[in-house]
Parts: structure tokens; C-alpha cells; sequence
């Protein structure tokens, strides 16, 4: 039996009435049970009438078309022709199995992978990005304590590797809030790659840094999260 | 020792009980021999009261107005006593359905004051109305059918008499000439939400759907005749099969409705836009219309050539075979859902207001969905289930009836926290027992029409039930929601009108929490409040310690809360929704809770969304009900089959 407060989200995209989706369910129902989990999905339909709605990984998916997702991951897809014989059920229920097994694993290493990116963008922030900005750092780690270092020429290649893998996460994890993190994150990345180098403007590197650290906190937050605050914020503007 | 105040009440309720039928004869007598004093010969003496007839209801009404003003001259036992007088001032010099009409009214709808007044039950005031049809000659000394031989087994849901006092009570309630917040709306959702129910019983007992009647060139085909006390009242008279009506509505019938279809399709009733909310854009348009149709103060200045519609038709249907001193069942609330027409009218009736709701956009229940989770999946057959809608039989719930019985704590305990991850279908599961078939069977009771004749007749009654509801907040925030159950026959579940709402209330969800919402049947907002138990014995004897006015006199009776179903058990789905009270709620939820078809006695409708939702427009034809529950966070749904003992 799996912990309280352990969560995993399972979603289902097909036609409702589409046997192959009838056949899905009852093989999830049993796997799920099998593994000590109250079986539980939500489903999204071609033709249901919220089709903005749907999460950007299904939106590949068409009419026909039967695909389950654990946790924001595509981790079975059928196509159209996939029927009959050609419908591999024993495949299926391996696959059903081996996730929800998963189900269990999957919250500390997702957490990790989660909020590997939000780490990364507070280290760019807080990075010393020129001479001033360190003996700035240096001047409050004095207040508390903290012995002084000076700058290095070494920092900024670090930097853009930091800035580099920031965006590297984002992209990996872009099936989760879709492309907007992502698209923050390099829009803030190249805001405080042109402000450092180009303009040598204090501006448009903190406004960078703040989307940085936005578009990661963005990306780590969990989805029903992220729905919960577009909800609330909705409903604000209404 | 009773007070003054108790004294007084119990005159009042001793007035209801006193017998009508004695003083309808005399008061047919007078008239027709020009023997009423006070009373000019020929002056507008109403021989046949009908609470259909605008021109009946308009003067009852003025006089319970009247009563309700003079009452407020000096509140308290004086103007109590001052409307007490008033009535036997009248008693002989008015007709006294009229008369009883108009103090029903006025102790229905007099504020609030502390001196809480009763009416008392049907079984005491109109016994001669509610008498069974079916003994003694039911094809007998009038040869008149009683609908047929496959109606007659609907006999015990139509002449049901808390049923027949539910249709009458929410007649006075929402009286035509009153302006009451969505009363034209809720005249079309009450209404179909009879005929849901009437089909489903119907279902049960394996008779075929009711058919509309909206022909009026056509003939009446099914007949009726009340029992025969009903019919020697002196109140109606019978009608033989194939009959037609032939009066001015009858003959203009067809062509008002058409009229009525062809405004509607021509959008005269659409929604306005200038109205900013949604709900109220919505709710404002079928208002109008309802009032229309009934007729009704919701129709404002609106005189089409349908207005008064339904009431037309009862009118015309009761002419069929009256008499100078009486007319058919059809003729007034207390006795017309008796009569199997009664159905079929309401059901051509009820396609207005459904053609109405089927030019609104399909709806669109994801836009304002509330941070919730109820999880979902489905049953070894593959039918929709979900483990988080709990249901339990009363009895297996120690304690539920003592005082302080806290649900909400005993669903945690036993539903929640550790358990939360515990599928609970049916079956012991620790100290609980859980169900998924709920039990009904047939009880009957006693109506004394007089010393020396007392007639019995069966009633449903069910093993009392309650729910535990396991919600998820997703969110950061407390949420308020509205908890909204429906039940449906699983043959049905795509036809959103066949649905039948079984109860709406408020709860407050935590932060990120888990909860465990409990509910019991006899909390429902759908019934009257204190639920009646037993049909047969409440309100039948004066008790001041009854009385008391935070009472919902108004609601479907409890006994008829959950559909009869079959001996072999029928399968029903039921549903539970979660929408945010933040945007539903009007003002504060009513102290008896009976909100569904009786709104708040003395504001407006609490819950704004549009009556019946999500049920009040259609749905994708590609996308159906099932298919929008299994998509849906904050729906979900699983079968419960009820068995009848």
C-alpha cells in the first residue's frame, strides 16, 4: 500500500466510447489494484469540448488515437491502426504494471529532476556577475562574517554553463507546463547574456535574472499546482 | 398547561381540519338557491374553486394578502386573532375551498414572528381529496376507467398524498400573483423534476415512459376517476377515456404552442448579453419565460398569446365531462398529479422550457471548476466507478443518531487519514459497512375520510442512507464549495433531464487537504425539512412541540427521496460535483436547507448557477454526460442499485 500524501497523476487521451480505451481501463483498474493502488485516472477525450484544455503532451494525439501518461510522461501510445490483433494487450498490461510500480519510486527522484532547474537559476542569480557585484557580496558576507574572495575571470564562462543547463532542464522537462518555462528561461538567459556582454547594463540582468528564477519556479512547481494558481488567478481577472 | 399562543394555533389548525365537503355541499346549495346572505343573487359567487383559474387565484390571494396585512396591524396573538375572526366572518358567504386556499396561503406565507402557525397534514385536510382511487370501483359505478390496467400500477406514486401535498404546498409557496426570486424557472425545473422521477418510477414497474400530450385536437385518451369519496365531495368529476376538450383553449391549442415554439426558436427568449454574469444572463431568460408558461408574476409585462399556457390546460383537461358544480382532478393542485394526464400535459409543457435550454451554447463545465479532486476509474465490468463516494446504510453507523454525532470526524476516522488510500465498495471494511444496494419496500398507512370510513394505502418508504464524499483540495487556499449529488437510472445516464437531483449543500474545504464530506438522506436539500419518517402519522394531531418555524414545510416528501426500483434491483448511477461556492452562492445557505425546489423563504435563490445544473443545458452529442463526468476533476460518479423488499 503506498504512503498518504504519496501522489501520481495518470491520464488517459482516446475516444470515449473507443473499445481499445474500454479494454485500457479495466487492464489500469487491475494493475493499479494489483499493485495496492486505489486505481484513479483522469481522461481527456478528442472530442470533448475543451480542447484548450488539454495538456500540451496529448495535443500530438488525434481522433483514433489512445495514449496514457503517467505524471506529465507520455508512457503508451496506440495509433489509430493499432486495433484488433495488432493491439498488443499483453505489452500493455507489462507497461501498465511496470508504471505503476513506478508510482511509488517516482516521487523522490521526480523531485529532484523538479527542482534541479529552480537550484540552477538561484545560483545564476546570486552569481557575481562583475567586480562590483562581488565586492557588493563581499561587503554583506563581511557584515556576516564570511572571509572575502575576489573576482575571477573563470566566472563568466561558469556562468553561461550554468545559464546553459538551466535551459538544457527546461527543455527536458518542457512535457510537464509545456513551452512557456522554458521560453522564459531563454528569453531571461539571453537578457542577462546581452546585458553582461553587449549593453554592460545593470537592467536588463536583474530583469533576466528574475525571469530565470521564475521560469524555474514555474518548472518546479507540480502541475495540479500550476492549474491551482492559473484558477485562482483566473477567477481574480473575472 | 398550554399558552395562549398554543391555544390560538391549535384553533387555527383545528379550522384546516374541520371537514369541507358538508360546507361545499352547502355552499353549492346557496348558490344555486340565491340563499347566501350578505351576498347580492347573481354577483360573482365561484361555485367550482380552482387555484388554475387566475380569477380564483387572484382573489384567494388578495385575501391572504389581506390576512397577512392585518396581521401586521398588531403582530402577535391580536393579529393572529383578528385573521382567525376574519375567516369565520367569511365562512358561508364564500366558497370554502377558496377560503381554506386563502388560509393555507396566509399561514404559508405570513413572516416569520416567533408564533409559528401549521398547516396540518394532507391526511387531515383534504382526506375526501386523497382517498384512493383504486378500492371499491375503481371500472365500477361510474364506468369510468381509471387510466388502464398498466397505469394503475403508478396509482401508489400519483396518489401518493404527502406527494399531492408536496405539488400543492409548492403551488402555494410559489404562488402565482407573488413575485418570488426565479419563480418561472423553478416552475420548469420542479416540474421536470417530477417527470424525471415519475419515468424512472415508471421504469421500475416496467410501464413505458410517459408520452406527451400537446395535441388538443387529439383526444384525451386516458381516463380517471378519483375514488369514489373524492368524486362524492362534491369537488370533481370523472372523465371516460377518448375524451377531447372542447374549450376556447382547447380549440387554439395547437396554434399558441406553435406560437410559443416558433418565439422561441426565433430567439425571443434568448439570452440577454447586456447582462454581465453568465448565471444570471441565463437564469434572468427562462425566468420570464417560465412565468409565461405557468403563468406567473415572473412574467412581468409579457402577454404573449400562450401566457398562462400550463394553467390553460388544466383548465380545459378538468372541463371534460364537469358539471354546473364540479370539474375533473386537473382543476386544483392538491388533486391533479393524480390523474395520469396530469403527467402527459406537464410532459408537452415541459418540452418548452427544454427547447428553450437546447438553444443555449453546449455547457461548458471546465471554465470555473474548482481546484478539487474526487478519483476515478472504473469497475471490473468497465462501468465508471469511483472509490471516493462512500455510501452507507444509516443503521451500520453507531451513534449517527445521538446527539453531537459528529459525520465529517467519523468519515475522517474511517474513510480518511490511513484509510484514504482504501478502496471501500461495499462489504465490513473494519468497523463500517459499506453498500452498494440501498433498499426500499412498501408500507401502508391509514386515511380517514370519516369516523365510520378509513381507507389504507401503500407508500414507499427506504432504509435511511448516507454518504461519505472523499475530496482532494489541490489548492492553496480554503475552498467553500457546493456539494451537488444526482441520481439516475443507468439506462439513462446521457439524457441529462432524467436526471434527479438528490441534494445540494455547502462545505469547506482546507488548504491542500484531504477531506471526508458526510452527509445524510435526511439532510437533503431536495426534501422538506424535519424529514417526515412516517407518512402516515406526522402532523395528524395537534402538537405545539412540532411547530416550530425554522421548518421547511416545502420539499419533496423524504419517503419519496430515493426511486422505488424493482425487486430484482436496478442499477443507478450516482453522482457527486464540486463547483465553488465563491461563485455559486448567493447569500447564505437557508437554516432548513430544503433549497432546491423551495428556494429561501425570505431572499433570494442561493445558488446562482441555473436550476438543475450541470444538467440545465445539453451536452456535446460527441462528448456525453459519461464521457464529461470521466474527464472532469471535480465529477465523479460510480452505480448504487436499489432493490425493493
Amino acid at each position: 500500500m503506498i504512503e498518504a500524501g504519496e501522489s501520481y497523476i495518470v491520464e488517459l487521451w482516446g475516444g470515449y466510447d473507443d473499445p481499445r480505451m474500454a479494454q485500457l481501463r479495466i487492464m489500469l483498474r487491475n494493475a493499479m489494484m494489483e499493485m495496492g493502488l486505489i486505481p484513479d485516472w483522469k481522461e481527456y477525450h478528442p472530442t470533448g469540448n475543451s480542447a484548450e484544455k488539454f495538456p500540451e503532451y496529448f495535443r500530438k494525439y488525434g481522433s483514433g488515437e489512445i495514449a496514457m501518461a503517467s505524471n506529465g510522461i507520455i508512457i503508451l501510445a496506440l495509433k489509430a491502426s493499432d486495433a484488433g490483433e495488432s493491439f498488443a494487450a499483453a505489452e500493455m498490461v507489462g507497461k501498465i504494471r511496470e508504471t505503476a510500480a513506478g508510482f511509488r519510486r517516482m516521487n523522490g527522484r521526480r523531485a529532484r529532476k523538479s527542482y534541479m532547474s529552480f537550484f540552477l537559476a538561484l545560483g545564476i542569480a546570486f552569481f557575481p556577475k562583475c567586480p562590483f557585484c562581488w565586492a557588493a557580496y563581499m561587503t554583506v558576507f563581511s557584515a556576516m562574517g564570511l572571509g572575502t574572495v575576489s573576482f575571477q575571470p573563470w566566472m563568466l564562462p561558469v556562468m553561461l554553463l550554468m545559464l546553459g543547463l538551466n535551459t538544457l532542464s527546461m527543455y527536458f522537462s518542457r512535457k510537464r507546463h509545456g513551452w512557456g518555462p522554458l521560453v522564459l528561461s531563454l528569453s531571461g538567459a539571453l537578457l542577462v547574456i546581452l546585458g553582461k556582454l553587449i549593453f554592460h547594463a545593470v537592467a536588463p540582468v536583474y530583469v533576466g535574472v528574475l525571469m530565470l528564477l521564475f521560469a524555474s519556479l514555474w518548472n518546479s512547481l507540480p502541475t495540479r499546482m500550476v492549474t491551482s494558481i492559473r484558477y485562482l488567478l483566473g477567477l481574480r481577472i473575472s | 398547561m398550554a399558552t395562549n399562543e398554543e391555544l390560538l394555533a391549535k384553533e387555527i389548525w383545528d379550522m384546516f381540519a374541520e371537514p369541507t365537503p358538508p360546507k361545499r355541499a352547502a355552499w353549492i346549495s346557496a348558490v344555486q338557491t340565491g340563499n347566501m346572505p350578505g351576498m347580492a343573487a347573481g354577483s360573482d359567487a365561484i361555485v367550482k374553486f380552482s387555484d388554475f383559474n387566475q380569477h380564483h387565484l387572484k382573489k384567494a390571494g388578495a385575501l391572504a394578502d389581506h390576512w397577512i396585512a392585518l396581521e401586521q396591524k398588531s403582530p402577535g396573538i391580536a393579529g393572529v386573532q383578528s385573521v382567525v375572526d376574519a375567516y369565520r366572518a367569511l365562512e358561508g358567504h364564500e366558497n370554502p375551498d377558496l377560503l381554506l386556499y386563502a388560509l393555507t396561503s396566509y399561514v404559508t406565507l405570513r413572516p416569520q414572528d416567533g408564533f409559528p402557525l401549521q398547516v396540518p397534514s394532507i391526511l387531515i385536510t383534504d382526506p375526501d381529496k386523497i382517498a384512493p382511487s383504486h378500492q371499491e370501483d375503481r371500472d365500477g359505478a361510474l364506468g369510468v376507467a381509471v387510466g388502464s390496467a398498466m397505469e394503475t400500477k403508478m396509482d401508489w406514486f400519483r396518489e401518493d398524498p404527502l406527494l399531492n401535498e408536496h405539488h400543492a404546498h409548492w403551488h402555494q409557496v410559489y404562488r402565482g400573483d407573488v413575485i418570488k426570486d426565479r419563480q418561472g424557472e423553478m416552475f420548469f425545473y420542479m416540474h421536470q423534476q417530477m417527470l424525471a422521477r415519475y419515468d424512472t418510477e415508471r421504469m421500475g414497474q416496467e410501464v413505458p415512459a410517459v408520452v406527451p400530450f400537446k395535441d388538443f385536437s387529439n383526444a384525451v385518451a386516458v381516463g380517471y376517476a378519483a375514488g369514489p369519496d373524492v368524486r362524492l365531495s362534491n369537488a370533481y368529476t370523472p372523465r371516460a377515456p377518448n375524451q377531447h376538450a372542447n374549450d376556447d383553449f382547447a380549440a387554439n391549442q395547437p396554434d399558441i404552442l406553435s406560437e410559443a415554439m416558433s418565439d422561441i426558436a426565433s430567439g425571443m427568449y434568448d439570452m440577454n448579453a447586456s447582462t454581465s454574469e453568465i448565471n444570471k444572463r441565463e437564469t434572468e431568460a427562462i425566468n420570464v419565460l417560465g412565468g409565461i408558461i405557468e403563468p406567473s408574476a415572473a412574467a412581468g409585462a409579457n402577454q404573449p398569446s400562450y401566457y398562462g399556457y400550463h394553467g390553460g390546460g388544466h383548465m380545459s383537461i378538468s372541463a371534460i365531462n364537469s358539471n354546473a358544480n364540479a370539474a375533473g382532478v386537473m382543476s386544483n393542485t392538491v388533486t391533479a398529479i393524480r390523474d395520469v394526464i396530469f403527467w402527459e400535459w406537464h410532459k408537452g409543457v415541459d418540452e418548452i422550457g427544454q427547447a428553450w435550454q437546447d438553444r443555449s451554447p453546449v455547457q461548458d463545465l471546465a471554465t470555473d471548476a474548482p481546484p478539487v479532486k474526487m478519483r476515478k476509474s472504473v469497475d471490473a465490468h468497465g462501468k465508471a466507478y469511483s472509490a471516493d463516494i462512500i455510501v452507507c446504510k444509516s443503521s451500520t453507523i453507531a451513534g449517527i443518531d445521538a446527539a453531537g454525532f459528529n459525520g465529517d470526524a467519523f468519515g475522517e476516522t474511517n474513510f480518511g487519514g490511513a484509510q484514504w488510500n482504501t478502496d471501500f465498495a461495499s462489504g465490513i471494511n473494519g468497523a463500517v459497512s459499506t453498500a452498494d444496494v440501498l433498499n426500499t419496500k412498501m408500507a401502508s398507512g391509514t386515511i380517514t375520510v370519516s369516523p365510520a370510513k378509513a381507507y389504507t394505502y401503500p407508500y414507499l418508504t427506504h432504509d435511511p442512507f448516507c454518504f461519505f464524499i472523499r475530496v482532494e483540495n489541490t489548492s492553496v487556499r480554503t475552498l467553500h464549495v457546493t456539494v451537488r449529488i444526482f441520481i439516475v437510472l443507468e439506462q439513462y445516464e446521457n439524457e441529462r433531464r432524467k436526471w434527479i437531483e438528490l441534494d445540494k449543500f455547502l462545505h469547506d474545504l482546507k488548504p491542500n487537504s484531504k477531506s471526508v464530506i458526510f452527509r445524510r438522506d435526511r439532510q437533503s436539500s431536495v426534501i422538506r425539512k424535519p424529514a417526515v419518517t412516517d407518512p402516515s402519522t406526522h402532523n395528524t394531531h395537534f402538537n405545539p412541540d412540532d411547530i416550530n418555524e425554522s421548518d421547511c414545510t416545502c420539499g419533496w416528501p423524504y419517503h419519496l427521496l430515493l426511486p422505488r426500483g424493482n425487486k430484482t434491483g436496478m442499477p443507478f448511477r450516482l453522482m457527486v460535483m464540486i463547483t465553488d461556492a465563491a461563485i455559486d452562492l448567493v447569500g447564505p445557505e437557508p437554516d432548513c436547507g430544503s433549497l432546491s425546489f423551495c428556494g429561501a423563504r425570505t431572499s433570494d435563490y442561493p445558488d446562482k448557477r441555473p436550476l438543475g445544473y450541470p444538467f440545465n443545458r445539453k451536452f456535446d452529442a460527441a462528448h456525453p454526460i459519461s464521457a464529461t463526468i470521466a474527464s472532469m476533476d471535480n465529477m465523479a460518479s460510480r452505480l448504487i442499485t436499489i432493490k425493493e423488499l
